[in-house]
């Protein structure tokens, strides 16, 4: 079957080879370039909502500077890369390699002078694993204090006037749902091609473990919230899911080192009582006098784990869960609920990869084309036209938008198919049927063809419900030769 | 107000017990029933009515600190902590989206106020039902009333706790984000009614630019800000973010305290009995300042209107005496001080009458205000309208609903708290000249009365305020208070504006049709969400015209009311209060010389008796100190 990709990727060579005006030639060859990167990915959020620490937590490496101030003030790529550099893209468009140093780990790049203002975006090559798939991007917190902050992000984003934006789906991370974070999602959507689209975007409930006031059942608190706001139809309307990580236990639990865990399990074998008193409050915790360990490794111990970190790995090990450090990280890491957010990211989110890529490709197009008025041109707009008409991984995208928006008349049982059908592209066909992994997953397809093209054929259904009906048949089909 | 670089060390020098106005209140209480004893022992009963009403007044003059701050900072657990009680609803995964009144009385009770809904008909006007105390936090918060399906406008609790004794009434508010953050408009608009916001930003980040933007409104606004960190207890680098805060609040020239507390080791104090735990908590710090906001100008204020009161009765009931002595120690001036009552009787009943010149004055006056209220309102909301059709006109409403959505409720706030702030300047300049009018015509009466007349404060005036006693012998209408108008506006932008109707996805429809079709019916479709939206603004402002208008008519009918009512009275009582001279004057002169001596004892011993009383309330005054600010 054709993909929107397939049919865009020759469209786009086509009108490389066919363009003279050097500034469109440049942006087509970085389109082009673009739809073989691996996916990227922005993590956005307000201030101190815990972007760098869960950037930290997904890499498994402290890269990103972290602190209680604003200390994010650039938009920072990290890619997969054969070797360790720091480039600087400059405003100017040029581009420098700059120094680096870790001496505790974290990255500590040398800015040789230029002030933070010059420089467009600063590109971090680090081979790992774990970026092979996506590149992410770091980027500075909305609704900064110091406003130029801010305006980055939304310029990069491509939230405030024009431009496709540099990212392909973005993870937003919100600490409590306010307006101002509405609004920005809001923009974020792409309404030149996919409408609102919860295709691209995943929410966290970052600072997780602060919600329940890191007391030890904070996480089950930050999950029953996390649920309601999947419901919210504001928010379903514009991203795909919500999921709670604790970032900064997450971040803790790939760097935990063994001479920590031994600090741990010495706090653990504390009397109940004089640990109760140790754990009331963090000054209590560092100040304590009769405490077995040295204030400078309780201190370590509360900046890296965090008061709820600390309290969870000390309950841990007296229940004896965590015997060893190596267990402690694994039981962390489990509770911290990145692994659920990394799954979405190499599951659902690559295996949209296509669909989001088209996307990107369509925009890049379209504005590249909407700046070339030569007739010589029309045949490329009408090609894309009808490429984007036609594509079906769009027609799921508005289908799925129509749905989670309520504005299509169809049952809550259509409903809750559709929304399991499309609302998890990427997943296997036996999730998106709703079906066990045993299950028959050919016969259900059948069947739900049969019935869809019976429901679009239906003269009485109304005229949305008819064409909704019909792509979902379309879908049911894809399952099909997919199944086979 | 101290500098923002030293952040808790300036709380005050006042401790818990040592407000010298909690000893004024008490003593003032006492003086005011020895004074209408007085009153009763020489007949004035018109007199003991006004030490009744006086008294009444001053039992509920309250000052209002709100609590306000972003969604989930702790604003409910604070308030929780500060009164060692659970009144406001708290869990992780629950938010307060109704107010929750909190003042002082004797026997704890709960009564949640329900706003009026429908029309015509269907009206049903607000209503008042007594609650039991648990029920509250249930009721306040989107677990018990998601939505505030319930249509509460407040809920009112009192309790007997010793630092709301002071007048102090807490009130708990809605977060200003959070999905709804229409609140936000909402408590900007409930700022006007505050004389004390506490703003609560919690420890784990600095103050974000809308949070600046929020305390620097409170400030322009309201006499007594400060900024209450709250969770030191779960970050630890809690210092740092205070560090933070004072440096942005210094570089934006925004002078507030900052205390820092844990609500956390404020209950584990309370339930341990624990000095320590407490002082740990950072409370007593918030505690004092509170406490030394409660004995502020605005405190001081109404103890002086009080005051004023009585002095007031003493001066009428001294008069009489004072004119039987006179006659009684120098008969032969019998006539001339007889003859000179005359007089002041004949313009005593002058100023009584319609056509005295205060009189005029206010009638006039109050005739002006409300037409012209009545105009600033409808140019207000006819301007909101004309910039929304503008707006609308210009975009697709799909894609700019929320947003205008937002725009407009704020924007209304901001018109209608406007719209108070010249009605309450309007009613001001009314009562000082009504109050400067009559103390010239009562000057020409000859009788010297002390007519402390002190500005409104303009804050007082809330929306939907109901004016009890605005008191003019003391500070004009200072009293308007306990309506909490400031609220409305959390009702009103409770009620999302009607438009559910829009279809965005139609675009799907277009799939199937041509090029040409699709482009008419894309056109088509934007033309008639346009109308709609146009439709369901003008009907959502005429509610609010309407709602609006009438509380502004009702307000200028009370000031009217009250402002008349209040000088009647004075005026009546002066009348009384000759006449009794008079009559005392005559008695005097036909008194029997022998008599006549035991006569003047008895009297110098009443006089004195009524000096001893004025003696203790001069000596309030002085506690109070001269009139600032």
């Amino acid at each position: 079957m054709s993909t929107a990709l397939s049919e865009l990727r020759p469209l786009l060579e086509r009108l490389r080879g066919a363009v003279h005006d050097p500034s469109a030639a440049a942006t087509l060859d970085r389109l082009a370039a673009r739809l073989d990167e691996p996916l990227i990915v922005a993590l956005a959020g307000k201030v101190k909502a815990g972007k760098s620490t869960l950037m930290n937590a997904l890499i498994g490496e402290p890269l990103a500077p972290t602190d209680a101030g604003e200390c994010t003030q650039l938009v920072t790529w990290y890619r997969n890369g054969p070797t360790y550099r720091v480039r600087l893209d400059l405003k100017d468009g040029t581009s420098r390699q700059a120094p680096f140093q870790r001496p505790d780990g974290a990255l500590e790049v040398d800015l040789g002078g230029t002030p933070v203002e010059a420089i467009e975006r600063m590109v971090i090559d680090w081979p790992s694993s774990r970026l092979a798939q996506v590149t992410l991007i770091d980027t500075p917190g909305l609704d900064s204090i110091t406003t130029t902050n801010s305006a980055r992000t939304h310029a990069f984003l491509g939230t405030e006037g024009d431009g496709e934006g540099e990212a392909d789906a973005v993870i937003y991370l919100m600490r409590h749902v306010h307006r101002t974070d509405l609004t920005f999602l809001e923009a974020f959507r792409d309404d030149t091609q996919a409408g609102a689209s919860p295709i691209s975007a995943l929410a966290v409930l970052s600072r997780a473990d602060e919600v329940g006031a890191c007391r030890l059942d904070a996480m089950s608190s930050a999950r029953r919230i996390a649920t309601g706001w999947r419901d919210d139809p504001r928010l379903r309307r514009l991203c795909q899911t919500v999921v709670p990580v604790a970032g900064l236990v997450a971040e803790a639990a790939t760097l935990l080192r063994e001479d920590q865990y031994r600090v741990i399990a010495t706090l653990a074998a504390l009397p109940r009582a004089d640990m109760d008193r140790l754990l009331l409050t963090a000054d209590r915790f560092l100040n304590d006098r009769d405490c077995p360990v040295t204030q400078v490794e309780r201190e370590e111990l509360l900046e890296r784990l965090g008061v709820f970190g600390v309290r969870l790995s000390i309950s841990l090990v007296r229940l004896g869960a965590a015997p060893t450090a190596s267990a402690l990280a694994t039981e962390l890491t489990n509770r911290s609920g990145v692994n659920d957010l990394r799954n979405l990211l190499t599951t659902v989110l690559a295996e949209r990869r296509s669909v989001l890529k088209a996307r990107v490709a369509l925009a890049g197009l379209d504005a590249v084309l909407s700046g070339l008025p030569d007739p010589v041109y029309d045949p490329f707009r009408l090609e894309l036209e009808r490429i984007s008409a036609s594509a079906h991984e769009f027609t799921e995208v508005h289908l799925l938008n129509a749905i989670r928006a309520g504005s299509l008349a169809l049952k809550p049982a259509e409903v809750d198919e559709l929304e399991r059908l499309l609302g998890s592209i990427g997943a296997p066909s036996h999730e998106r049927l709703g079906l066990g992994p045993d299950a028959d997953v050919r016969e259900a397809v059948l069947d739900g063809v049969e019935r869809w093209r019976r429901r679009a054929e239906n003269p009485l259904s109304p005229l949305a419900v008819s064409e909704a009906a019909r792509a979902v048949a379309r879908t049911y089909e894809g399952l099909l030769a997919s199944s086979r | 107000m101290a500098p923002p670089t030293t952040p808790t060390a300036t709380a005050g020098t006042a401790t818990a017990g040592s407000n010298p106005l909690t000893g004024v209140r008490r003593d003032l209480a006492g003086a005011l029933a020895q004074v209408r004893q007085l009153a009763v022992e020489f007949g004035r009963d018109d007199l003991a009515d006004r030490v009744d009403r006086a008294t009444a007044r001053s039992a509920d003059r309250d000052l209002t600190v709100l609590v306000v701050g972003e969604f989930k900072q702790g604003k409910s657990t604070l308030v929780n902590a500060l009164l060692n009680a659970t009144v406001c609803g708290v869990a992780d995964d629950v938010s307060t989206i109704v107010p929750t009144i909190v003042r002082h009385g004797d026997e704890p009770s709960a009564t949640v106020v329900y706003r009026a809904t429908g029309d015509g008909d269907a009206r049903v006007e607000e209503r008042r039902e007594t609650v039991p105390i648990e029920r509250v936090g249930q009721l306040a918060t989107d677990q018990g009333n998601p939505g505030n399906r319930e249509g509460i406008r407040s809920v009112e609790v009192v309790l007997p706790r010793k630092l709301l004794q002071t007048g102090l009434v807490l009130v708990d508010t809605p977060g200003v984000g959070g999905l709804d953050s229409t609140h936000g408009a909402a408590t900007s608009s409930a700022l006007g009614m505050a004389e004390v916001v506490v703003f609560v930003s919690d420890a784990s980040a600095p103050l974000s630019a809308s949070e600046l933007d929020f305390l620097r409104t409170a400030r322009s606004r309201c006499p007594e800000v400060v900024l209450v960190m709250t969770k030191t207890d779960i970050f630890p680098s809690w210092r740092k973010v205070r560090q933070a805060n004072l440096d942005y609040l210094a570089t934006s020239g925004v002078s507030l305290q900052i205390l820092p507390v844990s609500s956390l080791l404020r209950q584990r104090a309370t339930a341990e009995s624990s000095t320590e735990l407490n002082e740990e908590s950072g409370y007593p710090a918030l505690l004092t300042f509170l406490r030394d906001a409660a004995s502020g100008e605005t405190a001081k204020r109404g103890l002086r209107t009080t005051i004023g009161d009585a002095t007031f009765v003493l001066e009428q009931l001294q008069a009489p005496l004072e004119s039987e002595r006179a006659v009684l120690e120098d008969p032969a001036a019998a006539a001339g001080l007889v003859a000179g009552l005359e007089a002041a009787k004949t313009r005593a009943d002058a100023l009584r009458s319609q056509s005295a010149k205060w009189q005029q004055t206010l009638n006039d006056g109050a005739q002006d205000i409300m037409s012209d209220l009545d105009h600033d309102l409808r140019m207000r909301i006819r301007a909101i309208v004309n910039e929304s059709e503008a707006a609308l006109d210009e975009h697709d409403p799909v894609d700019i609903w929320d947003g205008f959505e937002q725009w407009l409720h704020q924007r209304i706030a901001f018109d209608l708290a406007s719209h108070h702030q010249t009605m309450a300047a309007r009613a001001d300049a009314l009562a000082a000249r009504v109050a400067e009018h009559f103390a010239a015509d009562e000057a020409a009466v000859g009788m010297h009365v002390e007519l402390p007349v002190t500005p409104i404060g303009s804050r007082h005036i809330g929306s939907d305020l109901k004016i009890e006693r605005p008191g003019v012998s003391g500070n004009a209408l200072a009293a308007v208070r306990g309506s909490y108008g400031g609220l409305l506006m959390f009702s009103m932008v409770g009620t999302q504006i009607g438009i559910g109707l829009f279809n965005p996805i139609s675009l799907l429809v277009g799939l199937g049709l041509g090029r040409k079709s699709l482009k008419d019916e894309k056109k088509r479709q934007l033309m008639q969400r346009q109308q709609q939206s146009k439709i369901a603004v003008r009907k959502y402002l005429d509610d609010v015209n309407v709602e609006a208008g009438k509380v502004s008519r009702d307000t200028s009918r009370t000031i009217h009311r009250d402002l008349r009512d209040e000088f009647a009275v004075r005026a009546e009582q002066l009348q009384a209060t000759i006449r009794d001279s008079l009559r005392s004057a005559e008695t005097g002169a036909k008194q029997a010389s022998a008599q006549r001596q035991e006569r003047l004892t008895t009297l110098a011993a009443d006089l004195k008796r009524l000096a001893t009383v004025q003696q203790r309330v001069d000596a309030m005054s002085a506690v109070l100190g001269p009139v600032t600010g």
